[in-house]
């Protein structure tokens, strides 16, 4: 990747709406969004906004009910290209998506061959993820006898194993200690870094603020404020990220951040 | 990257995975060895003067219960094999792996044959005790090739019957009552442990086109007789193992978007 292409378009949504008929929910009203290579964007709002949602439209997981999508550069839906983008893209659910039986080296090696990574390149693959997330002392052992934190950290490694060029996180600080956080955000810092482009979302205010090249502040479907956080906060007066989230949503900054829920490890 | 490179990648490396997962089972390896083994003493006691008018004179029962009961090992087991995939769809791991661009045929296709391997030494050491017991086999090594892959063809067919089933009831409890429903009817209405000429006649009827009777006799043929099995039942096993697999790869395409 060169410096050029940093800040080159990698996705974006336009007019995108997206209705689930049978629960009689619109999840998301007339969004555009764009996601830049070589940017880390947030996403932001209460639970039921619609994060999730458009992080899944995002991966091509999910299709939108009106409005168009493109994912590096490929039009969705993307047909026969879905399997040229599950080998570009990476959506890491909130909820860790493993086997408790496997090792964590066994795990990292198999989603290596599954994403086609040559098998010499494999152990090498491993270790470095298991470097950047603090869990190289574990890897030899089955994922039941990790703490719940460790397994998260090893989650979000997972994701990671086929250095996706666009990488959509739903909120992976939860459950995460101070040093897991450390490890994500400075994984996630140096992939932007490399001209990957990184969405996250998170109740995570702080780490926005200290994180973020852009942010996005979804209010019930609708995107209330996007950009740059500096110019946005400039644009409004706003002393603090918190402080614009007030005035973007309406709503109390204090009651986004969940209550402290940190598992060991 | 080479598309039939990345099959084989996928395929070896599910195989692996189910593999190593399995054998860290003892105690599930050692009930489902532990029960044909029980069956083999007590039929072989109960009915060691059963007569064998479908056999050439000078075989014993037990000569004719062991490749029954090797054959019973792979029905039992194969139709259990879909019971980790429900834990794998409620871990949400199964759905991960489907969602990689790695294809859905070559994940089912390694985790079947790592099935089908097991199961064949689990009715290998079946074989071993019965020699022990003193029934007799012959080692025609063409002939037992042909017997062995149409046993492998069986154990291939019922994984992927017992995956498809997995994959849809999505429950442990809905397994329980499949393995039995499947299980019972399918061994009581073959050639396992029964001859074909000592069935009533509806019951033999019913074993005629039972596919686990095919299985049987075509591995009993090639371990008592050195009989090779015929072209068509090695054919018929074939395409119901063609068929299952692709029954069990449509199951799978629902699953993946479960991620």
């Amino acid at each position: 990747m060169t410096p050029d292409d940093a800040s080159a378009p990698s996705s974006s949504l336009r007019g995108v709406s997206k209705e689930y008929p049978a629960a009689r929910v619109r999840a998301l009203s007339d969004v555009d969004l764009d996601l830049s290579r070589g940017s880390l964007t947030v996403l932001l709002g209460a639970n039921g906004a619609g994060k999730t949602t458009l992080l899944r439209i995002l991966a091509g997981l999910l299709a939108p009910s009106a409005g168009t999508v493109e994912i590096l550069g490929i039009r969705q839906p993307a047909g026969r290209r879905g399997r040229e983008l599950r080998r570009r893209v990476t959506y890491i659910s909130q909820e860790p998506a493993l086997d408790p039986e496997m090792t964590g080296g066994e795990t990292l090696s198999l989603l290596a061959a599954l994403y086609g990574v040559a098998r010499q390149d494999r152990p090498r693959r491993t270790a470095e993820l298991a470097d950047a997330f603090g869990t190289t002392a574990y890897m030899r052992r089955p994922l039941a006898s990790w703490s719940g934190g460790l397994r998260r950290r090893l989650h979000l490694a997972a994701g990671m194993i086929h250095d996706p060029e666009l990488l959509l996180l739903d909120e992976p600080t939860a459950g995460l200690d101070v040093e897991g956080n450390d490890f994500l955000w400075a994984e996630l810092a140096r992939r932007a870094r490399d001209g990957r482009a990184v969405a996250v979302v998170t109740h995570d205010l702080a780490a926005a603020e200290r994180h973020a090249d852009r942010i996005a502040i979804l209010e019930e479907g609708r995107l209330a404020a996007a950009g740059e956080p500096r110019a946005l906060m400039a644009e409004c007066g706003c002393a603090t990220l918190a402080e614009l989230y007030r005035r973007a949503t309406g709503r109390d900054p204090a009651a986004l951040i969940p209550p402290r829920r940190v598992e060991k490890g | 990257m080479s598309g039939a490179l990345d099959v084989i990648a996928v395929i070896t490396a599910m195989a692996r995975r189910t593999w190593t997962v399995t054998w860290r089972r003892p105690v599930v390896l050692t009930f489902s060895l532990g029960q044909p083994l029980v069956w083999m003493l007590f039929f072989g006691f109960l009915f060691h003067r059963f007569p064998l008018a479908d056999l050439p004179a000078g075989y014993s029962y037990v000569d004719f219960l062991a490749p029954g009961v090797s054959a019973m090992t792979v029905l039992f087991g194969a139709s259990q094999a879909g019971i980790g995939w429900i834990r794998d769809l409620h871990t949400g791991f199964l759905p991960r792996l489907l969602n990689t661009p790695a294809s859905a045929g070559a994940i089912l296709g390694g985790k079947i044959l790592a099935d089908v391997l097991r199961l064949l030494l689990q009715s290998a050491a079946v074989l071993a005790l019965a020699l022990l017991l003193g029934a007799r086999m012959r080692f025609a090594p063409a002939a037992l090739a042909t017997g062995l892959l149409c046993l492998a063809l069986f154990a291939a067919a019922f994984s992927c019957l017992s995956c498809a089933v997995a994959l849809r009831a999505r429950a442990q409890e809905s397994m329980a009552t499949f393995v039995h429903l499947v299980n019972m009817p399918l061994l009581f209405t073959s050639t396992a442990l029964v001859p074909h000429r000592e069935m009533p006649g509806w019951l033999a009827a019913a074993a005629g086109v039972n596919p686990f009777t095919l299985a049987v006799e075509s591995w009993r043929g090639a371990l008592l007789l050195g009989q090779a099995p015929s072209p068509l039942a090695t054919a018929v096993l074939g395409l119901l193992a063609a068929a299952l697999f692709l029954l069990a790869l449509g199951q799978m395409r629902a699953a993946a978007s479960l991620y």
